[in-house]
């Protein structure tokens, strides 16, 4: 079930620890190396460990909202794709969040196919940033 | 109102968790699917019945979705932004969704077959659902066979947005229709009978009325 995003540096950040470890089991077995994480606090942490190149991001959470954790991530590690996959979809959030830097806006439940075509797209972006990057120099 | 927005708010943060529940069902699920088919050429006695409670499942997950997020619509009708005007034919979908199972009781089938896009019409989200779900209700509770089918429709017809309940062979009295038209003071809905339809027209925003 492996394919081309094997290494990819993936961070699962959501409080349903039942649906996030899960979620991480199941991107295992295509491959992944998913970390995972329970809130924002430690999603940060995490990424100040080793910044992640996709962080899959639910948007309410006990502490931090996923929203602070979008714009601490971006402001901090802007070449992080971020894609959020939330139970809470209003309109308004989803505007807040492509507007705040999120790469794309799913609800759940979530087919996994499409969540992988989702962090397929975000590794594509996340590459050609930072070769993008890395050719002005930064 | 005040009832009302604590209601929808509650409601909303109650829906919002059920998805996170469905979320679960449905990972689980899906890892159950991912185990069998890396172990497909293990025997196991089991598997078909198994393979099968978790199409179940998840296509009952994907039905779950579907009220859920109708009924999200319905929670978020309170919110300030719905008091004045409002998208009909998502309205129309979000009831259509939320009677499959009153339908059902009918041994009917409500099936929304679509609306034009952006459908704006001068009146709030909540009773313009209202107006709709009575509709609806009336159609319902005529006599008809087994089975029967209501296509609900939103429709702009020269500048008015009118939604459309069809049902082969409709025919509601003016006792009916006068009726309606009682309960459906204040969503600022009108009732006509339309040949094999029940319509409700409602105000466009500062146009007809």
């Amino acid at each position: 079930m492996s394919d081309h995003l094997t290494g990819l540096r993936l961070l699962l950040v959501d409080d349903e620890e039942g649906f996030v470890t899960t979620l991480a089991e199941r991107l295992e077995l295509r491959g992944l190396a998913p970390r995972v994480a329970l809130n924002g606090e430690q999603a940060l942490a995490l990424a100040t460990e080793e910044p992640p190149q996709v962080m899959v991001l639910d948007l309410r959470m006990p502490g931090m909202s996923g929203q602070e954790v979008l714009r601490a991530v971006k402001g901090r590690w802007p070449l992080t794709e971020v894609i959020m996959l939330t139970g809470h979809g209003s309109e308004q959030d989803r505007d807040a969040c492509l507007a705040l830097g999120a790469g794309a806006y799913h609800k759940k439940p979530l087919d996994l196919e499409v969540l992988m075509d989702s962090i397929r797209a975000a590794a594509r972006r996340n590459e050609e940033r930072a070769g993008k990057a890395q050719a002005d120099g930064r | 109102m005040r009832e009302a927005r604590f209601m929808g708010t509650v409601t909303a943060m109650a829906m919002h968790d059920m998805q996170n529940v469905l979320a679960i069902v449905r990972e689980s699920a899906g890892l159950m699917g991912d185990l069998l088919r890396i172990n497909k050429d293990v025997p196991f006695k089991h598997r078909e019945a198994l393979e099968r409670a978790m199409g179940h499942i998840t296509h009952h997950v994907e039905r779950g979705k579907g009220i859920l997020e109708a009924m999200s619509r319905l929670a978020h009708a309170t919110d300030d932004n719905q008091s004045e005007s409002t998208d009909l034919s998502t309205c129309c979908r979000v009831v259509a969704q939320l009677t499959e199972r009153l339908a059902r009781m009918k041994k009917a089938e409500v099936r929304y077959t679509g609306g034009a896009p952006a459908l704006i019409v001068e009146a709030g989200t909540m009773p313009v659902m209202a107006a709709v779900f009575l509709g609806l209700r009336l159609v319902l509770d005529q006599p008809g066979a087994d089975d029967r089918v209501l296509e609900l429709s939103a429709e702009n017809r020269a500048g008015r947005p009118v939604a459309r309940i069809a049902t082969p062979d409709l025919k509601l009295s003016p006792a009916d229709l006068d009726g309606l038209a009682v309960a459906l003071a204040g969503t600022g809905a009108a009732p006509q009978q339309a040949p094999g339809a029940l319509e409700l027209l409602f105000p466009s925003p500062g146009g007809k009325a």
